[in-house]
């Protein structure tokens, strides 16, 4: 569904993305884990569009569009969450949620009616609030929401265009522990329906879903394979899993 | 916020009330020329008409700067467009006002496509610059029109002609302006809310955003920034014909920074607030001219006071002042905020 071929990327003589491929396929949850710098968000914004690579080529079911801008990628079906909550604060929980649904409803462009009497997207909206549990809070405004709550509208917003590629970027980042185990259960849920990349510095939650796992160290993959494998791999733990304070305390 | 402190069982009456009141306020504006005729004071109708146009234009001022929050510090540009649309063809003999509003909507239209779309490649400070550069670099060229009058601009001698009317007749300039303000008010207050709308203050909260779940934002924004473009085109037809003058200053750069003040002061991006500024701004002007010599002084004053308010615009402060006095008895020991 998803393919990277010889990803490069250089920042001002930095090497961050370092001649990387990876395939993800519909049913799978393929997590990117590494330390901090290891350029897994620089990754995730070369797939959505936001930076270009200079080398390699990225295909979404077989079409390239490495060279296409981030709207037309989503129309082929990709959605991402970002690693610090980027949302619409000004608008409620609905209004988040119905602006992800309409970019991919028939209407074009409707002048006068309120977009939130428009049946289709408001209809993919209640239903994807509904399926995440947060149909109560649909009116409250997102400045309003904490921190938890507003991760959650990130996801919604994420699956209301009905993408079949998920990009999650540390979806769990300031989650309480309860909270990153009702985000364990929703991607569990989620996966037969998706290609899902999850890039996470919760090492409970990885190990706890993914089916296959990249570590990345500086731009390049090091060692990609199913979970379990990963998590014997002498040298990931040597090179990765005993360097980052944070990732040994989360994963032990 | 405040829509959860108002909501009350009385909801429904509160917006019958409302409408009431708005449908008043038109038939009184609307029957002003005959007020100003029985009172002897054309000079008022004047002084409306231009709050009339020049409210229209904020409007149109509005829709990119308050929804889309796009900050065009050229806007006049396009008010120039239109004052010259009138000018220079009556000069040249054309008084069909047809002819005249089919050549405003076609040179503001394509000027905006064309700056628009170079001035939308940037955001923030750059297209405030670029809007700006634009602006000065028509307002040159309309000095160095020397057959078109150049510096001193140029006098219209008949007004746009439309049948047996002309636009220069004082009342029929007026009427036609608060029509067409109405209808833009009105199309901006159901556009805030519709798809368009919803996507143009999205892309102005989170730009980035939008673009990953799929919005051409750029095609949105062009579109905006032309249709304002027009609305504010059709403000200078006719504030051309109120003038019966065109002048290369209604470009100038002066005339931008009063359409940002009339949007700030009304309350940025709120569909009535264009006109709330427009009416503030201009009232004061005239008042405070009267009164003082330093009336610039004294606008400034105010302006400063509505910015430390901490407020943003007539709009906010009146919902604040209502909020207030509606919770009064309860808050009485309460610090007031």
């Amino acid at each position: 569904m998803l393919k990277i071929s010889h990803l490069s990327k250089k920042f001002a003589g930095l090497v961050v993305t370092d001649d990387l491929s990876l395939n993800i396929k519909v049913g799978e949850i393929y997590a990117v884990i590494g330390p901090n710098g290891a350029g897994k968000t620089t990754l995730v914004q070369q797939i959505s569009g936001v930076i270009r690579p200079d080398h390699g080529r990225i295909y979404i079911n077989d079409q390239d569009i490495t060279d296409l801008p981030s709207h037309r990628r989503a129309h082929l079906g990709l959605a991402r969450s970002y690693q610090v909550s980027s949302l619409l604060l000004d608008f409620t929980v609905m209004e988040n949620v119905i602006l992800a649904a309409a970019a991919h409803s028939p209407g074009g462009w409707r002048w006068f009616r309120p977009l939130l009497s428009e049946d289709a997207p408001r209809q993919a909206a209640a239903e994807c609030l509904s399926r995440l549990g947060l149909a109560a809070m649909q009116d409250r405004p997102l400045r309003a929401l904490g921190h938890g709550e507003r991760r959650q509208v990130e996801l919604a917003m994420a699956l209301a265009g009905v993408p079949r590629i998920l990009l999650l970027d540390e979806p769990a980042a300031g989650l309480s522990p309860t909270e990153t185990q009702q985000l364990a259960v929703w991607l569990r849920q989620l996966r037969p329906h998706y290609a899902i990349l999850l890039v996470e510095h919760d090492m409970d939650l990885v190990f706890g879903v993914a089916d296959r796992i990249a570590v990345m160290v500086q731009g390049r993959i090091i060692a990609d394979d199913s979970s379990s494998v990963i998590a014997s791999n002498p040298d990931v733990r040597a090179a990765y899993l005993g360097e980052d304070q944070n990732i040994k305390a989360g994963a032990l | 916020m405040s829509k959860i402190f108002y909501r009350s069982k009385n909801a429904a009456f509160a917006q019958t009330k409302l409408g009431a009141i708005l449908l008043l306020l038109i038939l009184l504006a609307a029957c002003l020329p005959l007020f100003t005729q029985w009172g002897d004071a054309p000079f008022v109708l004047r002084f409306a008409s231009r709050v009339v146009i020049l409210a229209l234009a904020a409007t149109a001022l509005n829709l990119i700067m308050g929804f889309g929050g796009l900050v065009s510090f050229g806007q006049a540009l396009f008010l120039g467009l239109g004052a010259y649309g009138v000018a220079i063809p009556s000069h040249l003999g054309f008084e069909n006002g047809f002819l005249h509003l089919a050549l405003v909507m076609l040179a503001s239209g394509v000027v905006g496509a064309m700056t628009g779309m170079i001035a939308l490649r940037t955001s923030g400070l750059g297209f405030i610059m670029i809007s700006l550069a634009f602006a000065e670099m028509f307002y040159y060229l309309f000095v160095g029109m020397k057959n078109f009058g150049g510096d001193d601009g140029l006098s219209i001698l008949a007004g746009s002609r439309f049948f047996a009317a002309t636009l220069a007749n004082q009342t029929f300039l007026y009427l036609m302006a608060l029509a067409i303000l109405l209808v833009a008010l009105l199309a901006c207050h159901l556009l805030k809310n519709a798809r368009f709308g919803m996507v143009l203050r999205g892309a102005a909260m989170n730009k980035m955003r939008m673009a990953s779940l799929g919005y051409d934002v750029r095609r949105y924004q062009i579109l905006a920034y032309v249709i304002a473009a027009m609305v504010t085109g059709i403000a200078g037809m006719l504030y051309a014909n109120l003038m019966l003058y065109a002048a290369p200053s209604y470009l100038a750069w002066p005339m931008s920074g009063n359409l940002i003040m009339m949007v700030v002061i009304g309350g940025l991006g709120t569909s009535i607030g264009p006109l709330l500024g427009a009416i503030l701004l201009l009232l004061g002007e005239e008042i405070l001219q009267r009164t003082t010599e330093h009336w610039m002084f004294w606008l400034g004053a105010m302006i400063l006071a509505l910015a430390l308010s901490g407020k943003t615009g007539l709009i906010d402060v009146m919902t604040a002042w209502r909020a207030i006095w509606q919770k009064a008895p309860l808050r009485l020991g309460q610090p007031g905020k």
